[in-house]
């Protein structure tokens, strides 16, 4: 199975990687892509996003949506949300085995398959599409890229600084999807160029690391998150060998049921030794270097991963989260095993292609390598037509429109405290599935919501101080103006209560199926400061967009290019592979 | 390259600026910040019977 010269079955055997992305993104998604929004845990997507303060960090909250929120901002003034959230994960999913297919350093299509379904199809895409973590998924999708660019930074090709910018520039969504990225830049990249992706990384994140370091109170998290978000074992060999082959994460609502198949732990271990042995083919073909730090990289993600389930790990992890601001990165650990999934899918893949030499007969090699693509499928079922069920898009009631119209029309000043007090819903028109409360995406001025979580009843404190002071206003029947608030909402037909006595002392607004609306009376203050100052925090943004956009014009502006043709493709060890 | 290293001091020059600018008005602003509240933050405790998920299988 190899790539033939500039003919028609040369043409054929390109096309066979990009059909068979296509392919994983549609038997993913289908029954998602048409219209209404999916809203499952973290993933909420409202029609337009209001551009407010809150989107770029300037929050009491901690910035762990920024700058993503800020793009949904800007990206739903042009494109409908429910539109633009399937393109996003459309856009994953093709993005994903298309990167690591096009990154494996063969001249085998077999192979190339192999590495794109080992990395496309995995119980990590699974379990953060089914918790919501959309960002983390973009991340996740751009690192084969990462790498491409930053081995091409490390061989000093023309114009990949600027491309490496650009695949960054998805990751770093959020906080986590920023640092996972750029780490791989620079194991990629090398010490050499370490200053510079060095540059571009702190650039890059600067949208959520200037509110965060700005931000009114600490960045501290709360240590019960630790063992709630630990790694978990999802069979009977535990937590290790789940992590290992890619899985683990801790919520048991969202990891699809093919993980507790007894026989998944046997082909798990098999599926990590095929990739340690190709780790040595891979030192062969892009240099020993950047193999082991790629492969160093996973280990520590593996490790990372694991911190929160061992001895001494746990304790450590207690200690960062509750004394080193911003350690609550690494609360839940499982994200970080991304960082293994590269090398494992490069190791895997070029493994069956050694192999596959020590077959004669060409049916035997094409068996293999046909066997070795379908087994992702086989060993993870349930992820195929959106977890077969377990993803359904839906249509938001028509109260959220009518509410939005009402609080935009209305000129008087206030935020808007959102009842029940608490961050997920259970709407029966979204079939009881647990869902992030979508108001503060909705309504178009700023939102409180109750931010402590629950996980198996036990509740893990939230952190922003905004928070905690309407939850004491509400517990003490004080003053909702006096704390800026201006208008409450109740959610209707999700579990939880709301207290009387509070209504009565409000005045209805509007009242649908779905949703009241109440205005405070009397005067409303202005709310204590607990926000990042607006200034820095959009200067944050402003030099990050200014670098992907002079990345963008030095990339692909049309000036002189005859350098680069030159090294449009490398050879390592003889094998030639598109560089970019 | 020497355009865009240019163009990447320039950046992160800023980027100081932007920091030293937002350390100053921190330090100056917020009077009302509530040590009373920071020390407390996160004592909510309001329960909706909604987990955020569960680490037993099968429930």
């Amino acid at each position: 199975m190899r790539n033939s010269g500039p003919n028609g079955a040369g043409s054929l055997h390109r096309m066979v990687l990009p059909i068979c992305s296509v392919g994983i993104a549609l038997l993913a998604l289908a029954p998602v892509l048409p219209g209404g929004f999916v809203l499952h845990y973290d993933m909420v997507f409202t029609p337009r996003q209001p551009l407010l303060p809150d989107v770029i960090g300037v929050s009491s909250a901690l910035p762990r949506s920024v700058p993503a929120d800020a793009v949904l901002a800007l990206a739903t003034t042009i494109i409908p949300g429910d539109v633009l959230q399937k393109l996003i994960l459309f856009g994953v999913f093709v993005a994903a085995p298309l990167g690591a297919g096009r990154l494996v350093p063969t001249m085998s299509t077999g192979t190339r398959l192999v590495a794109a379904v080992a990395y496309g199809w995995t119980p990590y895409v699974a379990e953060r599409l089914f918790i919501g973590h959309w960002p983390y998924l973009i991340a996740y999708a751009c690192l084969p890229w990462i790498v491409a660019f930053g081995l091409a930074l490390r061989r000093g090709e023309p114009r990949a600084l600027p491309k490496l910018v650009l695949a960054i520039a998805p990751a770093v969504l959020t906080p986590s999807g920023g640092v996972i990225a750029c780490l791989v830049a620079l194991a990629a990249s090398g010490i050499r160029r370490a200053p510079v992706v060095g540059g571009v990384a702190a650039v890059l994140n600067a949208p959520w690391l200037v509110p965060s370091l700005l931000r009114g109170g600490d960045a501290l998290s709360s240590p019960d998150a630790v063992a709630a978000f630990a790694a978990r074992g999802e069979n009977w060999a535990g937590p290790v060998v789940s992590v290992l082959g890619l899985g683990g994460l801790w919520n048991a609502d969202v990891v699809p049921a093919s993980r507790a198949v007894p026989l998944v732990p046997v082909f798990t271990l098999a599926l990590v030794v095929l990739a340690l042995l190709g780790q040595r083919v891979l030192a062969s073909r892009i240099g020993v270097t950047p193999a082991r730090s790629l492969l160093a990289l996973g280990a520590a993600g593996v490790l990372l991963a694991l911190l929160g389930t061992l001895p001494y790990g746990a304790y450590l992890l207690r200690w960062l989260v509750e004394a080193v601001p911003g350690a609550g990165l690494l609360r839940d650990g499982q994200k970080w095993v991304a960082l293994w999934a590269v090398p494992f899918a490069l190791g895997l893949a070029l493994a069956i292609e050694q192999a596959a030499r020590y077959l004669r007969v060409r049916w035997q090699r094409v068996a293999l390598f046909a066997v070795a693509a379908v087994a992702p499928f086989v060993l993870l079922p349930d992820l195929a037509f959106a977890g077969f069920g377990r993803l359904e898009p839906v249509r938001y009631p028509d109260d959220w429109r009518i509410v939005t119209e009402r609080l935009a029309d209305d000129p008087r000043e206030g935020d808007v405290v959102a009842l029940p007090f608490a961050s997920y819903r259970a709407f029966a028109w979204n079939d009881h599935r647990p869902m992030h409360d979508p108001a503060p995406r909705f309504l178009p001025r700023g939102v409180v919501i109750g931010d402590t979580l629950y996980v198996d009843g036990a509740p893990i404190p939230g952190e922003d101080p905004r928070a905690e002071q309407i939850r004491r206003t509400l517990a003490t029947d004080g003053d909702l103006g006096a704390v800026g608030v201006g208008w409450v909402l109740v959610e209707h037909g999700t579990p939880g209560d709301v207290e009387p006595a509070l209504l009565d002392r409000l005045t209805p607004e509007y009242r649908g199926e779905w949703l009241s609306l109440y205005r405070v009376p009397g005067d409303i203050g202005r709310p204590q400061q607990f926000t990042p100052p607006l200034v820095p925090v959009s200067l944050a943004h402003g030099v990050a967009a200014l670098l992907i956009g002079s990345s963008l014009l030095v990339a692909y502006c049309p000036w002189p290019r005859g350098r680069d043709r030159l090294s449009a493709t490398s050879e390592v060890e003889g094998v030639k592979w598109p560089s970019s | 390259m020497a355009k865009l290293v240019g163009v990447l001091t320039s950046v992160l020059a800023g980027l100081a600026v932007a920091i030293a600018a937002g350390v100053g008005l921190t330090a100056a602003g917020n009077p009302d910040a509530n040590v009373d509240l920071k020390n407390n933050i996160g004592a909510n405790n309001v329960y909706n019977d909604i987990d955020y998920g569960t680490r037993s299988a099968g429930r």
